[in-house]
């Protein structure tokens, strides 16, 4: 399994990537798109929607359940993946690429340092 | 305690994860659901179904026992074949869904669900009285593992020894022998597809399913876990006791008439069901498509215009429909094409009747 050494990562297994002084990509990790199996629908947030920090940013469904995608970080939703809506499976193909949910302009940039590092959320998962 | 069938470790050598299902420790999935799903709508899927359970009756009177406690047809039913129906308590009300099979004149074998086996043997029992009828519980005893798809016959009959699996009927069964073991091979199933369910003695159970496997290398054969068998039964139409039926829903609510012989003189549960026809409830068991790509899941509640006219028992992506898909209570008075709402996650996703089974071959 991959985690990118250039990402952060939550316990909830999502990952963040900096693309800008206050603004983060954010999406499922690798290891939680696995788990899932065959993503079918994501429910995306709207763009404009504050969120707080472990909050609900979006649903993803697989064709078991639907798991919650928790957002790691405070701010507001700049940008959304809207590819997702027609094309789910890209979070199972390149979870860390096209497969990404939301862009998230931080309130609070030092929030990041919350998160953990690849090799932090590799431990965790007994990855390592 | 979590029980494990004879075929934990060969799940786990193929790559399974688990699921705990009826209180057993069960494979939900190899690779993905979507994949195993398809490899049967198009080619095989092989499932270890020894969960569930096997109640023998045999005796004088098993006949008669079970033509009173089982409303479908039983005394006609010819050695050599397996019928489908629910077993209903004195208020009608589902106790179980099953397959039988005539084993002889004398005999029968249940095949039940895994979360019921105690229930119905003891459902049976306190309903034996004073005849004379043995019930045993061989759950404990069989494996059973059913191989399901357009290329099931094909594969069987690769293995099959002393039976010609192309001449057993739908819903019959006949004995024989896959590499040696015997085997009770019956073409019935639970995914809308052809295919057979075998029976082997508990312990040959990852023989049997390896020879499978082995067998329908070249045709795409797949081992299939849970997860691929609940969204292909879906497709079909049938229901899962607990999820789509209880003790709570008789026969008539959850659409399996069909399945009920009410010209037999007596049964168990017929008087109320013979009331229940005459209420003539409103909501029944029907299948509905979604017109977006939200999925329906178990206890959504579905609305016509303003009105709450029903619920999701069961919901789940389908992947040969491509789209999600619910097992639902409505009223039946609605026709297929209607549009409804369902309620996901506080939102309202349009869907459409499409009636039972939701997914057809042709179509």
């Amino acid at each position: 399994m991959n985690f990118p050494e250039n990402l952060l990562y939550s316990e909830e297994h999502e990952w963040v990537e900096k693309i800008g002084p206050k603004k983060v990509r954010v999406g499922i990790t690798d290891h939680a798109q696995s788990e899932l199996g065959d993503i079918v629908f994501v429910e995306l947030p709207e763009v404009g929607k504050e969120v707080t920090a472990g909050d609900t940013l979006a649903v993803v469904e697989s064709v078991k359940s639907a798991a919650d995608v928790y957002s790691p970080v405070s701010g507001k939703v700049i940008e959304v993946n809207e590819e997702l809506n027609d094309r789910p499976e890209l979070i199972n193909e390149d979870p860390y690429g096209d497969g990404w949910i939301a862009v998230i302009e931080l309130e609070d940039p030092s929030e990041l340092e919350n998160l953990m590092t690849a090799d932090e959320y590799k431990r965790m998962i007994g990855e390592e | 305690m979590v029980k494990r069938t004879a075929m934990y470790d060969l799940h786990k050598e193929l790559g399974a994860r688990f699921t705990e299902f009826g209180g057993w420790e069960m494979p939900v999935r190899y690779t993905t659901i979507k994949e195993e799903h398809m490899a049967v709508r198009q080619n095989a899927g092989v499932f270890d179904l020894s969960h569930m359970g096997e109640i023998r009756v045999k005796g004088k009177d098993a006949v008669e026992f079970l033509g009173y406690v089982l409303p479908s047809r039983v005394k006609s039913v010819k050695v050599g074949k397996a019928v489908y129906t629910p077993m209903l308590n004195e208020n009608a009300g589902i106790v179980d869904d099953l397959i039988f099979y005539r084993i002889a004149d004398d005999e029968y074998l249940l095949i039940v669900n895994a979360s019921n086996v105690e229930k119905d043997f003891a459902h049976l029992a306190k309903h034996v009285g004073e005849r004379e009828v043995e019930l045993i519980d061989e759950s404990a005893q069989w494996s059973l593992v059913a191989i399901q798809g357009p290329k099931a016959e094909d594969i069987v009959a690769k293995v099959a020894e002393e039976v010609n699996v192309r001449e057993i009927p739908f819903f019959g069964f006949a004995f024989g022998k896959i590499a040696g073991m015997p085997v009770s091979i019956a073409r019935t199933g639970y995914t809308g597809e052809d295919g057979f369910e075998i029976l082997v003695e508990w312990d040959k159970g990852p023989e049997l399913m390896k020879v499978l496997l082995e067998a329908g290398k070249d045709e795409g054969v797949l081992p299939c876990g849970l997860g691929a068998r609940d969204s292909l039964r879906l497709e079909a139409g049938f229901p899962l006791y607990g999820e789509d039926m209880d003790e709570n829903t008789t026969p008539v609510e959850a659409n399996l008439m069909r399945f009920i012989r009410m010209k037999k003189k007596s049964f168990l549960g017929k008087e109320a069901l013979q009331k229940k026809i005459e209420e003539d409830p409103l909501l029944r068991r029907t299948g509905i498509v979604m017109l977006d790509r939200a999925i329906p899941r178990h206890g959504s509640k579905i609305y016509k215009g303003d009105e709450e006219i029903g619920y999701v028992s069961s919901g789940t992506f389908g992947p040969a429909v491509g789209a999600g898909i619910a097992q639902v209570y409505i009223p039946y008075t609605l026709d297929k094409g209607t549009e409804i709402m369902v309620e996901i996650r506080g939102k309202l996703h349009p869907a459409k009747v499409v009636g039972l089974p939701i997914y057809r071959k042709d179509s």
